[in-house]
């Protein structure tokens, strides 16, 4: 029973994790000021959101697979869900920052206008000579 | 040896994500993981696996404590009223480093909020980094370079 009870709290407190930074990240694409900064918002945040909510899941099946009314199939179940959702992080993990820097690629070459508080880009002076 | 070992591991694998263990079904995932590890061991040699691994690990709960900082360090500033600032796009020398090594720290470099690698020269040794907060430049870089050491040093050696 306790270690149900601690699952049920791990579950409770991936699922905070998650959705904090999913709404952080929401929040973020509405705040900041270009492209390139939203985007940071938009790919990173939701990166870590959606690995705590996977990662949610994956205790919950743990603890439904080890309650007493569970049975084999159950038990396999929880094992499934838990390959898959370890899977998902990883690609997650290899997949979301090609798609960003594609996308800051396309933003750059497309000349979109930048923060203005922008320091300075060493690109554009590169391209420029 | 080693890749005997990734076959079957890859096969359990595939047999965790049907749920079940048939003869059937960890058969279909030894011939998959077979072909697959064909493809794969054209393009890498795998060696010293043990060591190998570990410092994997270490280098994995480095890039945890970094995505995890740097996420809160986001939130702050999206939570907190006023834009702190001071983006800058910087050069960056990879001068030296495999077409691999460039993959994982291209993918590295944008997992960790506040940089961003917006594009790459025609030459290849040289990246450019978009950073949120980079006021200061030299540590900008420094802090570019500490990442690029540990993957040199923890995951490829």
């Amino acid at each position: 029973m306790n270690h149900v009870v601690l699952l049920n709290i791990l579950t409770t407190l991936a699922l905070i994790v998650g959705l904090f930074f999913l709404l952080v990240g929401a929040l973020g694409v509405l705040r900041f000021p270009d492209v390139y900064l939203r985007m940071i918002a938009a790919s990173k945040c939701v990166t870590l959101g959606i690995s705590g909510m996977l990662l949610a899941g994956v205790f919950h099946f743990i603890v439904i697979g080890t309650t007493a009314e569970a049975d084999a199939v159950t038990g396999s179940s929880a094992m499934a869900a838990t390959t898959k959702a370890v899977l998902v992080i990883l690609f997650q993990f290899a997949a979301g920052p090609v798609g960003t820097h594609m996308l800051a690629r396309a933003a750059h070459i497309d000349r979109v206008r930048m923060y203005k508080k922008t320091l300075s880009d060493d690109l554009r002076e590169d391209l420029l000579e | 040896m080693t890749l005997f070992l990734l076959n079957i591991v890859l096969a359990v694998l595939w047999c965790f994500t049907w749920g079940s263990f048939d003869f059937l079904t960890l058969a279909t995932g030894f011939v998959l993981s077979y072909l697959l590890l064909g493809l794969y061991s054209r393009v890498t040699v795998v060696e010293g696996y043990a060591t190998k691994a570990r410092d994997l690990v270490r280098f994995a709960l480095y890039f945890v404590r970094v995505l995890f900082v740097a996420n809160l360090q986001i939130a702050y500033e999206i939570i907190t009223p006023g834009l702190g600032f001071s983006p800058r796009i910087v050069r960056f020398d990879v001068t030296g480093l495999t077409p691999v090594q460039r993959l994982v720290l291209v993918n590295s470099i944008n997992l960790t909020p506040g940089t961003l690698v917006v594009d790459i020269s025609p030459d290849r040794r040289t990246f450019y980094v978009h950073c949120m907060y980079a006021s200061d430049y030299d540590k900008t870089i420094a802090d570019l370079n500490d990442l690029k050491q540990r993957l040199q040093t923890q995951v490829f050696k």
